[in-house]
């Protein structure tokens, strides 16, 4: 696959995104994500290789975030997956009723390769719970 | 004029432990409706060494109603949305609703700081006009400092036991002109650094009185994060492998740290990990990493085939920023590497230093410009700053000592 299906002259695509959503009985509502992303260029790299997950709190209702695993499939097979401690936890935004937090994350061992080679694929997965 | 500083105060207290103490009081007038945009406080952060003990800010409106402002109407944010990690914050409280023309705005703040380093530095305006600006700090008993001003002739210092204060007076406003140099080549700054007597508890806190101890320090940061293993000895040996000059060995190097995805992830900085590079060969798995990682990669895949590289650490975007007459790491805000080389190899880039030889100047973290060319920065290397540029090459310790 060296270009994209939708939109030929993409940078990267969505080639496969699934979100279950758990409305358990206790009163969360958890959204479990999946994507994993195809990157054709340079350019697709550099946007697709560092992910924010924002969570927080917004005036009563508040959202967490669980789970993050990430890998990166390159070009010749070999799987890298992140390391936990490559997940960093930071306050985006904080004022009077409303807290952003965000993980962040680069995917790790995209190397450097031709321009006409895609640098590989992308998995995340993440699990974010809101409370009702 | 938007608006009129009236009084711009830093009081900046040393405990005898090293912790750090200030207290900032600002006001401003705000003169014309585009001077709104004044009627705002800051203060930054480190959430590694310091925090924000007090910020509070109040308007007066033109009538002489106050309006007080406190910790609910602050917002605090990521000081760098960009990085996936930074530990610098900053804390505001805006009233450019509220302000009016006639309306003074002030704000206060207490910030403590546990930072290793004992040195500061302290613009006494910005582009607005000021009536009184002053920079007081008092040591522990036996404790010393050294001042230094830019951009104004040197002041003394008042001196009251251990305490001293720099202050001036209707600073005229320094309105923006097109091609004008920065503003901190043109306001009046100042810098200063103190030192403990040799038997102090806090005598572990970094000083630096010479750009040697800088140098010393920055190896001492630096040099240990070159580390090789198998796999970037093989990806150094394989980029390399038809190159047939030192050129194009270190053009080929050059590419591949480049290409490396440009992430930066700040932390311990308070105690110099702002200046610390992450292993090489963590930085080489993991394929990402900021200007001082680039480079330190670099250097270490150059170390593979015999090339000696150093990191050089400058200030980018205004090649007139950095002072010889302060020694400090403080100076810096970005990191490049300069190549040993041999006579054989021949490009713009090369420069001769006076102890170090022959050295190729290249910047990684640019990922157009090639090994031959260094967009910005060497410009500046050729032209009028030359001088401060070798003063920067104080990161080259390791090899003045060889």
């Amino acid at each position: 696959m060296k270009n994209a299906t939708v939109e030929k002259e993409a940078d990267a695509e969505a080639i496969f995104w699934e979100i279950r959503i758990d409305d358990n009985p206790d009163g969360n509502l958890i959204f479990t994500h999946y994507i994993r992303v195809k990157v054709f260029t340079e350019r697709g790299r550099e946007s697709q290789s560092k992910i924010d997950l924002v969570y927080g709190k917004l005036y009563g209702t508040e959202t967490k975030i669980s789970d993050i695993a990430a890998r990166t499939i390159k070009p010749d097979g070999t799987i890298v997956e992140l390391n936990k401690k490559d997940i960093f936890e930071r306050t985006v935004i904080k004022t009077s009723g409303l807290k952003f937090k965000a993980r962040s994350f680069a995917m790790p061992a995209v190397e450097p390769g031709r321009r006409d080679q895609g640098p590989g694929l992308r998995e995340r997965c993440a699990r974010r719970g809101a409370g009702k | 004029m938007p608006a009129v500083v009236l009084v711009n105060e830093q009081i900046t207290t040393i405990g005898s432990d090293g912790k750090i103490n200030e207290v900032c009081n600002y006001a401003v007038r705000i003169l014309q409706r585009e001077g709104r945009e004044y009627a705002v406080g800051h203060v930054g952060y480190n959430t590694d060494a310091g925090k924000v003990k007090d910020f509070r800010a109040w308007l007066i409106r033109p009538s002489g109603e106050p309006k007080r402002y406190g910790k609910d109407d602050a917002v605090d944010m990521a000081g760098d949305l960009n990085d996936i990690y930074n530990e610098f914050r900053s804390r505001t409280i805006s009233a450019t609703n509220d302000a009016d023309v006639g309306a003074v705005f002030a704000y206060s703040y207490t910030r403590e700081d546990r930072t290793v380093f004992s040195q500061d530095g302290w613009p006494f305006q910005s582009s607005l006009p000021v009536i009184t600006a002053r920079y007081s700090l008092s040591l522990p008993e036996g404790w010393r400092v050294e001042g230094v001003t830019f951009n104004h002739p040197k002041i003394e210092p008042k001196v009251n036991g251990p305490s001293y204060s720099w202050e001036l007076s209707n600073l005229p406003p320094m309105p923006d002109e097109p091609m004008s140099p920065s503003l901190t080549n043109l306001v009046p700054r100042l810098a200063v650094s103190y030192y403990p007597p040799a038997n102090a508890p806090a005598a572990s806190i970094k000083t630096f009185s010479s750009w040697g101890d800088v140098a010393a320090w920055m190896s001492e940061l630096e040099d240990p994060q070159v580390i090789v293993d198998d796999a970037m000895a093989r990806k150094a040996y394989e980029l390399t492998a038809l190159a047939k000059t030192e050129l194009e060995k270190i053009r080929a190097i050059a590419q591949y740290v480049q290409n490396i995805r440009y992430i930066s992830i700040q932390t311990g900085t308070g105690r110099g990990g702002g200046y610390r590079p992450h292993a090489s060969n963590e930085v080489f798995a993991k394929s990402y990493g900021d200007c001082k990682d680039k480079a330190n990669l670099m250097r270490a895949m150059l170390k593979v085939v015999g090339i000696t590289a150093i990191p050089v650490s400058i200030y980018a975007g205004d090649p007139n920023y950095v002072r010889a007459s302060w020694p400090s790491p403080h100076q810096f805000n970005h990191c490049i590497i300069a190549v040993k080389i041999s006579d054989q190899t021949q490009a713009s880039t090369v420069i001769q230093h006076p102890t170090l030889g022959r050295l190729l100047i290249f910047d990684p973290t640019d990922e157009e410009t090639p090994i031959e060319i260094c967009r910005f920065i060497f410009k500046a290397v050729s032209h009028s700053s030359i001088r401060k540029v070798r003063m920067n090459w104080c990161a080259c310790r390791s090899l003045r000592r060889k």
